[in-house]
């Protein structure tokens, strides 16, 4: 028993009593403090056959040293020759290669790939036969100077000398050997994790009931993760984001290997049917588990065990806390009108290189820029809650939010990367401005278009092209000034891989490479206007500048952002429960509920990751049916569910619907001949076929023993589309102080191509084990 | 020399001659409630030897004596099996106290007031409901105080529980293991509102506004452990007894308030605890969901009807005894209770339902649970749920009503599960965690404070 005055002493007696009087709490009046938590191990087996292949470590691609399909080298040496689309400005200019080849550059003339202004073969600029990961490192190693010398656009070399050894200004003759596909430089960062989870968890909740009316209630959560000791691979850092300092959410302290916060630190206040909460917490609406319609007052914090945790348990170790007033009143008549006022707070996505990381390891997701835009904003709601008979009660909700998953579209890239500078930035390290200013002399690339001696930002001038832009970051908010969404790296994906991780991530190649070149400046002035490359349309132009990059720049990774775009959400929901005659009727008792969320005008991440977001009305559904069932007499009711979400523009991860089903890479090349096939010239074959619709069900169960000391789960989702996961549990809770978990995530994509949400996830096998003390 | 009226085995007679008949009313010389109502004493309608151990045992055991599994079987006539279990085998012990013979410490005093009042207005109606000859509502107190079969006897237990118009109990539970060692503790609150039958003199009439079709609000929530912290679930009773009440339910993992269907009321609150819905005062059920009330014996029974408060005791608690390690059951008194009704009924809307049969044992006097034997499918004794209650009179302490006369309710009651041999005891405690405490009609509003969804929500972490 703790006097308030105690506690209250520090501050002095004027400021207690001020305290105290506000609390209507009398001065000697005691205050219980209830304290109470528990420590858990929590104990995660992966069960899969691959690694998650979005890491580092478990990167498909890490050994492979992966052909440039538009390398004369390559098959019949016909994708090379195929012909690609040429840059032509809207004042009717071609590229300053372009026209160079065309005669129009004085001194300029074609050359035997690049032969004139409305040509541009598709393998010209393709000097390396392979993808050589790590390459970029080698040519370096190499001492290569890069085109013109300037130290920038090295070229590649492939490691342990195998493939290519194109390093422009050092072996330019060696250009076109094949490759001998292994990387042993890659191999080195494979590495599996078996472990996705060996983290301790310490949570403690503190209540405190100071008269009738006031009470309090906080609770600590301390989380280590010790997952980077039973691995070599590389690991992310899974707790800290810029969003607030380093810190992801607004009350809580990280590391790279722990975390402390506060999911709940709020004052209570109730007077009849009056509710006020203040403070630090979590708002749930709706009817359905795990399916969110209408809970959508708070983001997820997805850093400890994605949404994997016991299905039973919904979100309640995800949901982010935010600061928020909450006011709640309940009529007579069992009325209720809820409402909040809360804090901006942004989902905290799975950290990239670790278990559950859902963002490829090659995209930098730099978000402090966009979420300082979102910082601060109020998110607001209200919900009506009407009973219109014991049976039947009605639900009607707005909400006025910042949407916390955000849309993802690609950011500025720094001007230096892991220690590299970033030629593609603007400013006095462009390659393309560096190569303009001293160019030596004659063709770029052999069969390439010959130019005379630089400098030539004059004649660039006179060819009505731009000169390099002097970029301040376009419309976006990066301070990096670079004008560019890719940087230099080692890791960075080739052709191969781009296409795969852009496909798993629900978007269309051609359009996010596209968008990379057009809607950045310094990039769009360099492979447009300078080398001429036509905005891709087809495979064969997504090829052909990938690869004429790569083969230049060895590799490259693009940096990302989330914008928290404002919205309105509108919803509706219900409950029923039925009532039968006959009370062994299966039907009796059973509960059916339904809800439905609109959201107009809802952005949408862009298949291109464009700032111009898709923006579509988002109409999200859910029926549920509830019945807790007693099969027998020796055992207790088994509790069933079953669920059904019928989506209209976006999947259960919320990505926009258009970016479904993928075409496959051996749609566009023939796997026999390596040769493009005919897909590879249609304009949009490459997009996404999309689907119009998304419908998930769910049926779950929970069956206990007799004193309720075992219970047995079963959640199984599946995805119409194909896949499922299947999630069987066992829960003992011998004693007071003490529970078992063992359970266990199963995952089976449906075989398609991206096409159903098990794909995003089917990593993710695992078997799980909690042992939790109770104090 | 002084000369019976009655040999020692007239009452034993005259319990058989009623029960054979399968009504009559309580008393043995005279109906018991009319007497008692004018103010008459317990000596005018039982014999000695019903209201005085010694005389009943022939002297073999007498007031303060504690009844062990040495003497038991002196007193096995005056327990149920269950009891005689414990004791003989589990090392269970009580002490004899003295019979209560007063009508007063049996009762809330606003209860006995409206007993008297409402006597002989009770009716059935056609579906077997209970209306006041008005056609209202029950107004309050026992509709039946000289119930004569079972049906009266459980409409007496259903309509009102805690026997005032609110209350709030504040419950540490323990639930102890056959080795005799705690394998689970929960603290919880209980908190009752009737909506008709209200008796407090504040009340502005028997009905609470807005509730017409309600018979009681109820809800409870959990303070301990900390996994089931934040739980809360609430009952809205309608009046028509055919009906099962509404149930929401706030789970912390959730996150909000649910609607449950409440029709599976045979599993336990927590893991472990013996405790289902269905068991509140051993009538947790509305009372047309279950059926073939039969009365099946009138006797004495020893039984805990007063001085169960033990206000010197911190937190009222109790002094343990009994199992494995001595501490399992509550170490309390027992006396001579003149007449109990036994009863028996069957649940019958609930399909699979684990009960075959439930046994309850009530004093004739107020018509309260004193004990309660599930059994299962099988007919075999599968647990029981044991209360004590009284005055809330104590060694030095008191609470009264108030216009100062002294307030009652039950105190404790003991669950065993036979068959796990897991015993639950739930103390009806002056606090528990979170800073809970027990009120007997408080001054509050507990139907905007616990018994909302909003509230449920608010108390939920």
């Amino acid at each position: 028993m703790i006097s308030p005055a105690t506690w209250l002493k520090p501050y002095g007696i004027a400021g207690a009593t001020a305290v105290l009087n506000a609390l209507a709490i009398p001065p000697g009046a005691a205050v219980d403090w209830n304290i109470s938590g528990h420590v858990r191990q929590e104990i995660a087996y992966s069960l899969a056959d691959r690694p998650n292949e979005f890491n580092q470590m478990g990167n498909l691609f890490n050994a492979r040293i992966t052909p440039h399909y538009t390398h004369p080298g390559w098959g019949s040496g016909r994708n090379s020759r195929a012909p690609s689309t040429v840059f032509i400005d809207t004042d009717g200019n071609a590229g300053f290669f372009q026209q160079a080849a065309g005669g129009s550059v004085p001194g300029g003339g074609p050359g035997a790939l690049v032969s004139g202004a409305g040509t541009l073969a598709a393998g010209a600029y393709t000097l390396s036969s392979a993808n050589c990961r790590f390459g970029h490192h080698n040519a370096i190693a190499a001492g290569s100077r890069g085109l013109g010398g300037s130290g920038t656009f090295r070229g590649v070399r492939c490691p342990n000398g195998a493939g290519t050894s194109y390093v422009p200004g050092v072996l330019p003759s060696a250009s076109g050997a094949a490759a001998a596909g292994f990387s042993a430089q890659g191999a080195a960062f494979d590495d599996d994790l078996r472990f996705n989870l060996f983290n301790s968890r310490l949570e403690v909740d503190v209540q405190a009931r100071f008269n009738s009316e006031f009470s309090a209630f906080a609770r600590l959560r301390a989380y280590v993760d010790s997952t980077a000791n039973f691995t070599d691979g590389v690991i992310g850092n899974r707790f800290e984001n810029p969003y607030w300092g380093d810190r992801s959410t607004l009350v809580e302290w990280s590391t790279p290997s722990a975390m402390v916060d506060l999911p709940a630190l709020y004052l209570d206040f109730h007077r009849g049917p009056l509710w006020l909460r203040f403070g630090n917490q979590t708002i749930a609406w709706g009817e359905a588990y795990f399916f969110r319609v209408m809970d959508v007052a708070n983001g997820l914090d997805l850093r400890r065990h994605l949404t994997l945790g016991p299905g039973g348990e919904e979100f309640q170790d995800q949901r982010i806390a935010s600061p928020a007033l909450r006011l709640n009143y309940s009529f007579a008549d069992g009325i209720e009108v809820d409402a909040f006022a809360s804090l901006f707070s942004a989902t905290v996505l799975p950290p990239q290189n670790t278990a559950y990381s859902l963002i490829t390891s090659s995209i930098t997701l730099d978000e402090r820029a966009e979420f300082d835009d979102a910082q601060g904003a109020l998110n607001f709601g209200v919900r009506l809650s009407l009973p219109l008979s014991p049976q039947l009660t009605v639900m009607a909700m707005y909400t006025n939010r910042r949407n916390p998953d955000g849309v993802f579209r690609y950011a500025e890239a720094p001007q230096i990367n892991g220690g590299m500078i970033n030629p593609l930035c603007s400013g006095p390290n462009n390659a393309a401005n560096n190569l303009l200013g001293a160019f030596p002399g004659g063709a770029l690339v052999p069969g390439g278009p010959t130019l005379p001696a630089g400098p030539l930002h004059a004649a660039v001038r006179a060819a009505g092209l731009d000169a390099m832009p002097v970029t301040l970051g376009g419309s976006h908010k990066s301070l990096a000034h670079c004008g560019a969404a890719f940087a230099p790296d080692g890791h960075g994906p080739g052709s191969t891989e781009f296409w795969r991780v852009i496909g798993q991530s629900r978007l269309d190649p051609m359009r996010a490479l596209r968008t990379a070149v057009d809607e950045w400046p310094a990039t769009q002035w360099a492979v447009r206007q300078i080398f001429g490359f036509g905005a891709e349309r087809n495979v064969a132009d997504v090829l052909r500048t990938l690869e004429a990059f790569h083969s230049q720049l060895g590799g490259f990774r693009a940096f990302a952002t989330r914008e928290f775009k404002r919205e309105e959400v509108f919803a509706l929901g219900a409950n029923y429960i039925v009532q039968t005659d006959d009370p062994r009727s299966f039907f009796d008792s059973l509960i059916v509920r339904g809800e439905v969320a609109v959201t107009p005008g809802k952005a949408f991440t862009d298949l291109g990751l464009s700032r111009d977001f898709i923006e579509d009305t988002d109409i999200v559904s859910a029926l549920i049916i509830e019945k807790f069932h007693r099969f027998s007499e020796s055992i207790p009711a088994t509790y069933m569910v079953w669920q059904w979400m019928h989506r209209e523009a976006s999947d259960l991860f919320g990505r926009h619907l258009s970016g479904t089903e993928s075409v496959p890479f051996s749609a566009f090349v023939d796997e026999v001949t390596g040769d493009f096939t005919p897909a590879a010239f249609v304009d949009g074959a490459a997009a996404p076929r999309g689907s119009g619709s998304a419908d998930y069900v769910v049926f779950g169960f929970q069956q206990p023993s007799a004193s309720l000391i075992w219970r047995l789960d079963m959640a199984v989702l599946v995805d119409i589309e194909g896949g499922f996961l299947v999630q069987p549990g066992l829960r003992y809770r011998p004693s007071g102080d003490w529970q078992f978990d063992l359970y266990a995530n199963l995952m089976r994509e449906g075989g398609g191509y991206n096409d159903d949400i098990m794909e995003t996830l089917d990593f993710a096998d695992e078997l799980f084990f909690r042992i939790t003390h109770f104090f | 020399m002084l000369i019976r009226r009655f040999d020692h085995d007239h009452a034993r007679r005259h319990f058989l001659a009623q029960t054979a008949r399968g009504a009559g009313r309580a008393g043995v010389f005279a109906a018991l409630w009319p007497t008692l109502a004018d103010g008459a004493a317990l000596g005018q309608v039982y014999p000695d030897e019903l209201l005085d151990i010694a005389a009943f045992t022939g002297g073999r055991i007498a007031v303060g004596d504690v009844i062990s599994q040495d003497n038991i079987d002196l007193v096995q006539d005056l327990v149920d099996p269950v009891l005689y279990q414990e004791v003989k085998q589990d090392r269970r012990r009580f002490f004899v106290q003295p019979t209560e013979s007063a009508i007063e410490a049996l009762f809330p005093p606003y209860f006995l007031d409206a007993t008297l009042r409402h006597q002989g207005q009770a009716r059935f109606d056609d579906i077997g409901n209970v209306y006041a000859h008005d056609g209202q509502r029950w107004p309050g107190g026992l509709p039946f105080p000289d119930a004569g079969t079972g049906a009266e006897v459980i409409a007496n237990l259903t309509l009102s529980w805690g026997r005032h118009d609110r209350a709030l109990y504040a419950f540490p539970a323990v639930v102890v293991g056959a080795d005799g060692a705690q394998q689970y503790e929960y603290d919880f609150v209980w908190a009752e509102q009737q909506c008709a039958g209200l008796v407090h003199p504040t009340a502005a009439g028997p009905y609470l506004p807005g509730y017409a079709d309600k018979l009681r609000l109820q809800s409870l929530w959990f303070t301990h452990t900390n996994d089931v912290k934040g739980s809360a679930f609430l009952s809205l009773w309608p009046y028509d007894q055919r009906q099962i009440p509404e149930l929401y339910g706030y789970l912390p993992n959730l996150k909000r308030v649910r609607r449950f269907p409440a029709n599976q009321r045979f599993e336990p609150y927590m893991p472990g605890l013996n405790l289902y819905l269905s068991d509140a005062w051993a009538a947790g059920d509305p009372m047309l969901t279950w059926g073939n009330y039969r009365i099946i014996h009138r006797g004495p029974y020893l039984a805990s009807v007063h001085r169960q408060w033990r206000a010197e005791s911190t937190n009222w608690a109790h002094p343990l005894v009994g199992g494995a390690a001595d501490s399992s059951y509550f170490y309390v008194g027992k006396s001579l209770v003149p007449e109990v009704v036994v009863f028996e009924c069957e649940p019958i809307a609930y399909p699979n339902a684990p009960v075959g049969k439930r046994r309850v044992y009530v004093d004739a006097r107020n018509m309260n649970v004193v004990q309660a034997l599930t059994y299962d499918r099988e007919g075999e004794v599968w647990k029981s749920f044991e209360t004590g209650s009284g005055q809330r009179l104590s060694e030095g302490a008191r609470i009264v009503t108030a216009d100062g006369r002294l307030e009652w309710s039950f105190n404790w009651l003991i669950s065993h599960d036979i068959k796990s041999h897991r015993v639950t005891r739930v103390l009806q405690a002056e606090t528990c965690r979170g800073q809970w405490r027990t009120a007997l009609d408080p001054d509050e509003d507990l139907v905007s404070s616990y018994m909302t969804e909003q509230a449920l929500e608010r108390m939920g972490t």
